[in-house]
């Protein structure tokens, strides 16, 4: 019994096809289970689009912080880069393929429902020295990260389904602990709240909570539950680690991104043109914020119904 | 990174290991994510367990009303009023079926390693029987929101095809188990017209394994077509849940043949107390599938 084909529930029995399509319907049973998976990379894109991804952060970092591209970032172990890490979207239409990547968009729609919503795209840049941080006062000089869960403000009892969704693209290999990966608690999305103080510190002798390096080679995806306990590693190989993480959310969550200010800047609005697609990920349909008189969306009445359709059903 | 071999979650980890090499992963998806599946024949194994449990219901059957069916692809007549529940224990056969590791790996996926088989029943259908069972979930008792998890689960072995409405099948609503039971006419809706709320019918060759969340929506429609419906409906419930089967005894074949019986059975769990606590090494499994759904 193929019960996908049936369409008998729209929104699950799409993204339930597009996953046997693209054949990672072993990646969401992990999801749903362990509350993460790694997707290899000949599952999710060609290498160019991994190459590109790369090359784009570092120019990008390099012309925020008035820096220069390393000559080779295999071999470049020193700290780089600095704090403008956030903003990736609309840097290089590579970024913008890695958002709306078939692989990608499928996992997050599984996550958080049709109507995910891009939150936000940091880039993670690692080599040796590079410290760590949790929030403002947990500054870890040696590189450990402290455990944490991504649904920041959302009280406990955390819902068992995402609320977001972690799509972090690996554009440098994760072989083990001496490339600084992430690690992770698998099923702590099941324990329904952050961990506690004396939780955090997985690296000590006795920690209460052991937690796995993630691994994975250069183009795949890591994807975690957004309430999954995670934080990372220092490295100790030579040259950097890269990643591009996408938080994806449910579209009641206050982005991380003020998308509408971001697509009046330049000429960023042409990309809707390119990827009309985009503006579902947006979420430009939604009705919220809107202003005293009424949406500030022309299509509100729309997005009004699609809003609160949304709450139907965890694929909705 | 192969998560089930990291020892992360020890209970999860034989659980996910099994299904990859039964290769029922897209069922246990199905789970997740419909709430019910259908494990087609070739997948569990032996050809010749369906014809034999359907020979022993009707033996059974027979023994319970003495009333003898000759030929169940035939017959169109009355089902004589029998004990429907405490199969278990009447025929090796059942125990055999139950003892299926495609079917444990299932019932544990459902209700976790200390979920237990809390009783069978079987369901016997003809033309004669003019009823349409209205949608209900199994998880009686529990109030909403329900839990994302399944407090019961039902295994049901259809030994008999269900290939289309006239067999008489179950019905189920695909994504109900997460929210509450129907209400009102809601319990119609597979038999009127309903804009809401579109049940589907189970189909499956006969030797299939139809499992569902016990918190799903489920019913059945009359059978129209000549023969039985024969289906022998297992349920498993989670290690905090009242059985629905009275404790039975056991014979010592059994044990000896089927030694994880009593653990299979339930009768090893912690509750009922005496005076003295008498399976005192079962606190600490209890305790732990209070930590974690799948232990």
């Amino acid at each position: 019994m193929h019960i996908a084909a049936l369409e008998n529930v729209p929104d699950t029995d799409a993204t339930r096809l597009e996953a046997e399509k693209l054949d990672i319907e072993q990646h969401l049973l992990e999801l749903h289970t362990y509350g993460v998976t790694i997707v290899p990379p000949e599952k999710v894109a060609e290498p160019e689009l991994i190459e590109q991804l790369r090359s784009a952060i570092l120019r990008v970092i390099a012309e925020r912080h008035d820096l220069e591209v390393p000559d080779d970032w295999r071999t470049h172990s020193e700290p780089w880069g600095g704090p403008k890490a956030w903003c990736w979207l609309f840097e290089d239409e590579s970024f913008i393929q890695a958002a709306l990547n078939p692989t990608a968009n499928c996992i997050a729609k599984f996550m958080c429902g049709r109507n995910v919503v891009l939150q936000g795209t940091p880039a993670i840049i690692k080599t040796t020295g590079t410290p760590s941080r949790t929030g403002t006062k947990a500054r870890n000089d040696e590189g450990f990260m402290r455990l944490h869960t991504d649904t920041h403000g959302v009280p406990s009892p955390l819902p068992e389904w995402a609320q977001l969704v972690n799509i972090s693209w690996l554009l440098t290999d994760y072989n083990g602990p001496e490339d600084g990966p992430t690690v992770l608690v698998p099923g702590s999305h099941r324990y329904g709240r952050m961990p506690r103080d004396y939780e955090r510190e997985w690296w000590v002798e006795d920690a209460p909570v052991q937690a796995v390096p993630l691994t994975g080679k250069a183009g795949s995806l890591a994807i975690w539950h957004g309430s999954l306990w995670h934080g990372s590693r220092p490295r100790s190989a030579d040259g950097m680690r890269i990643t591009l993480p996408f938080i994806y959310g449910r579209s009641y969550l206050q982005t991380i991104h003020d998308w509408p200010t971001a697509l009046a800047q330049g000429d960023n609005a042409k990309w809707l043109e390119k990827y009309p697609e985009l503006g579902d990920l947006l979420a430009c349909w939604h009705p919220y914020p809107t202003d005293r008189d009424g949406s500030n969306t022309p299509q509100s009445r729309e997005g009004n119904t699609r809003m609160i359709g949304v709450g139907d059903n965890v694929y909705a | 990174m192969d998560l089930p071999d990291l020892g992360t979650n020890p209970e999860l980890d034989t659980i996910m290991q099994r299904a990859r090499k039964f290769d029922i992963e897209t069922n246990l998806l199905d789970l997740a994510m419909y709430g019910f599946t259908v494990v087609p024949p070739e997948k569990l194994g032996s050809k010749d367990l369906t014809p034999r449990l359907r020979d022993a219901i009707l033996r059974v059957y027979e023994r319970r009303t003495q009333h003898k069916i000759d030929d169940w692809s035939t017959y169109d007549g009355k089902i004589e009023a029998h004990q429907s529940w405490g199969w278990l224990l009447e025929d090796d056969v059942f125990l055999e079926a139950m003892h299926n590791p495609v079917y444990q790996t299932i019932g544990q996926f459902l209700t976790g390693q200390s979920g237990f088989l809390a009783g069978a029943s079987v369901i016997f259908k003809t033309q004669a029987q003019e009823f349409d069972l209205p949608l209900h979930s199994d998880s009686h008792g529990v109030p909403p929101p329900w839990p994302s998890f399944a407090t019961y689960g039902n295994l049901s072995w259809l030994l008999t095809d269900y290939l289309s409405r006239e067999d008489g099948p179950t019905v189920l609503v695909p994504g109900s188990q997460r929210g509450r039971m129907p209400r009102g006419n809601e319990s119609n809706a597979h038999l009127e017209e309903n804009e809401h709320i579109k049940p589907i019918p189970l189909e499956g060759a006969a030797g299939s394994l139809a499992v569902w969340n016990g918190s799903m929506w489920h019913g059945s429609v009359r059978r129209t077509k000549p023969g039985m419906r024969i289906t022998l409906v297992t349920v498993w419930q989670r290690v905090f849940m009242r059985p629905i089967e009275r404790v039975k005894e056991i014979s010592p074949e059994q044990l000896k043949k089927w030694p994880d019986l009593p653990r299979l059975l339930g009768y090893e769990r912690i509750y009922p107390y005496q005076e003295e606590i008498t399976n005192p090494a079962q606190v600490d499994p209890t305790i732990q599938a209070g930590r974690d759904q799948y232990a």
